[in-house]
């Protein structure tokens, strides 16, 4: 399953994605999942540790996700409504913090970047730059692990401020922040999109078939799927392979790539 | 700069409150120390460097270390600084892309604590010791950001016995051309040929612009050094390097140059695992490289072959005394 996954807390928070992405529910080991053809939607409940034993088992379960965008509401001293986008998660009980790679300014010119602290209870002593929220750090503990800094995102709506209590808080509201960041959304998945995904898999899928037609060994195998890669792109082609055996197959492999010419000739530089 | 990080310790120093004016919109982070963001573990090289943060950082410990032994131009004692970690450009052979695990560019505002080492390292010694700038980074790409250039030669003007090389692909030659050129600095360009230049080099000056900024360093006075640095492997080998050296020598006064070098391709074995990982689909990376101990290079016959070509047509237009075969970063 190569691809990335929204993760919120709260059926209702969880809702608009559902219409916008014409999501499939599905059952995956105790897990409930939502699926379509570009990406997952996992709904952890509420509370970091829920999050963080959710989103654990969802890697373990998939582990080729390619990314993860938490999206949820948010305490801040800010309108209610602000979308955020987290420069930092920190987990307020234990001070631990990840800092994500933000995607570029021109993809999300409209999203303030804030702390988002993640809180065991919902905390009402807003400060300016903090948002609060209750899962955001038990998402990123589990999903860090497997998943590099620009994979795994945060976004927060604004919820409840100095003016408006965390009480006042209704789900129709929650469906319309929600709903108004799908935008926002859409812009992070196509962001985590892997340059390198189509070759890589080729490759695995092309290493896998040649070991169950011939016995390569671990080191063997791993040299065969370096020299197709090597094969892929230098000559934009999967190679053929010769020989009976794995070692004939590699040497012949060896020679063909070292006969390979390497041109760098460009016709739009001109021969002074 | 989308986003900036800022160590709180420097979060009020002049440069950084002067590097944060010149962009108004980015995002600020702050940060307890710099190696929270840069060094942590899972991060993707290849996917920070399509849009790199800025990190703001304060310098502690050694500034100035001692180059490796093959990495001179002459003088007895080498050195090399790093005002900065990372860079601009996006060279499919640099080294960097192994060696850290993050693209995000990390700019050190205490410049003159580095000054001060430089002058104190200088003092230790009767002769004179040669330091060098962009190691980690090009000496020049960031410089209308982060203005270090213009400071350091200040600082160098000062400490005669210190000579100072700045090692670039960028045509920043501004702060250079604003001033008198100083005795003991070396402005050197690294190059390679146009082909390689575009496919190889993203994001660096052209061959042309590199040469015209070196024909107007020299002209203004400044000391300049050719560094064909690394070697890449073509079929056509011969033809663009024959081409290239003709472009750079014919455009220059030769006799006047300081220093020549040429640096073979080689990079510690981890790093290459690591840019294979990054850059499955790099020709360069993809070509036959071979292992040699902690090293890996092109096999030794090939490498021969390019850098005893490459010295042959050289030693035809410099003085050997100009030449200095193994640079290598
Ligand atoms: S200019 Fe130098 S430091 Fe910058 S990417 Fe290229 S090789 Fe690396």
């Amino acid at each position: 399953m190569n691809l990335p996954c929204i993760v919120t807390a709260l059926p209702a928070e969880s809702r608009p994605f559902f219409e916008h992405f014409k999501l499939q529910g599905r059952e995956l080991n105790g897990l409930q999942l939502y699926s379509c053809e570009r990406c997952l939607l996992l709904q952890t409940g509420v509370g970091k540790l829920a999050a963080a034993s959710k989103m654990a088992a969802l890697l373990q379960e998939c582990p080729d996700i390619t990314g993860v965008v938490n999206i949820g509401i948010a305490g801040a001293d800010a309108p209610i409504g602000t979308q955020l986008v987290a420069g930092c998660v920190e987990d307020a009980g234990s001070g631990k913090r990840w800092f994500p790679h933000l995607p570029p300014l021109r993809a999300l010119p409209d999203l303030k970047s804030v702390v988002v602290q993640t809180h065991d209870k919902p905390e009402t002593q807003y400060k300016n730059g903090i948002a609060f929220d209750m899962e955001a750090a038990g998402i990123f503990s589990a999903a860090r692990g497997k998943l590099d800094s620009s994979s795994v995102q945060c976004i927060k709506v604004v919820s409840d401020n100095h003016s408006s209590l965390v009480s006042a808080i209704d789900k129709s509201q929650v469906f319309n922040w929600m709903a108004s960041c799908i935008p926002v959304v859409d812009i992070m998945i196509d962001l985590m999109a892997d340059p390198i995904r189509d070759q890589v898999r080729q490759v695995d899928e092309f290493t896998e078939s040649a070991a169950q037609k011939v016995h390569f060994t671990v080191t063997q195998l791993h040299q065969l799927h370096r020299m197709t890669t090597q094969h892929l792109t230098l000559c934009s082609s999967l190679p053929t392979l010769y020989g009976s055996d794995a070692k004939s197959i590699l040497q012949r492999l060896k020679d063909e790539l070292a006969a390979t010419p390497l041109s760098y000739t460009n016709p739009m530089v001109k021969d002074a | 700069m989308d986003t900036i990080y800022i160590e709180e310790q420097i979060s009020e120093h002049p440069r950084t409150l002067a590097i944060l004016k010149r962009y108004p919109k980015a995002r600020l982070v702050s940060i307890d120390r710099y190696n929270e963001v840069f060094n942590n573990a899972s991060q993707n090289f290849r996917k920070q460097k399509q849009n790199p943060a800025l990190i703001l950082a304060k310098k502690e410990g050694e500034r100035v270390l001692p180059t490796p032994d093959q990495y001179h131009i002459g003088g007895q004692h080498n050195y090399y600084f790093s005002h900065m970690l990372n860079c601009i450009y996006d060279c499919r052979y640099c080294f960097l892309q192994g060696m850290y695990r993050s693209a995000n560019y990390v700019v050190f505002v205490n410049y003159e604590d580095f000054f001060a080492d430089i002058e104190t390292i200088t003092a230790q010694h009767k002769k004179p010791s040669w330091y060098f700038s962009g190691y980690d980074c090009d000496s020049l790409a960031l410089e209308p950001i982060t203005q270090f250039v213009e400071q350091c030669l200040d600082a160098f003007s000062e400490i005669p016995q210190a000579w100072l090389e700045l090692r670039t692909k960028s045509t920043q030659i501004r702060p250079l051309l604003n001033r008198e050129a100083i005795d003991n600095c070396v402005v050197a360009f690294s190059l390679s040929p146009e082909e390689i230049v575009q496919a190889e080099e993203h994001k660096t000056a052209s061959l042309e612009k590199r040469i015209n900024a070196l024909q107007q360093l020299q002209a203004h006075g400044w000391k300049i050094g050719l560094r064909f640095d690394p070697l890449i492997q073509a079929s056509e080998f011969e033809r663009l390097y024959g081409r290239m050296f003709e472009q750079v020598l014919s455009a220059i006064d030769i006799e006047a140059v300081h220093s020549v070098s040429l640096g073979p391709f080689r990079l510690p074995r981890d790093f290459h695992k690591k840019m294979i990982k990054l850059y499955p689909d790099s020709k360069l990376l993809s070509a036959q490289l071979e292992y040699n101990g902690t090293h890996v290079s092109y096999p030794e016959s090939t490498e021969k072959a390019m850098i005893d070509w490459c010295e042959a047509t050289l030693l035809s237009r410099i003085s050997s005394e100009q030449y200095f075969p193994c640079v290598s970063s």
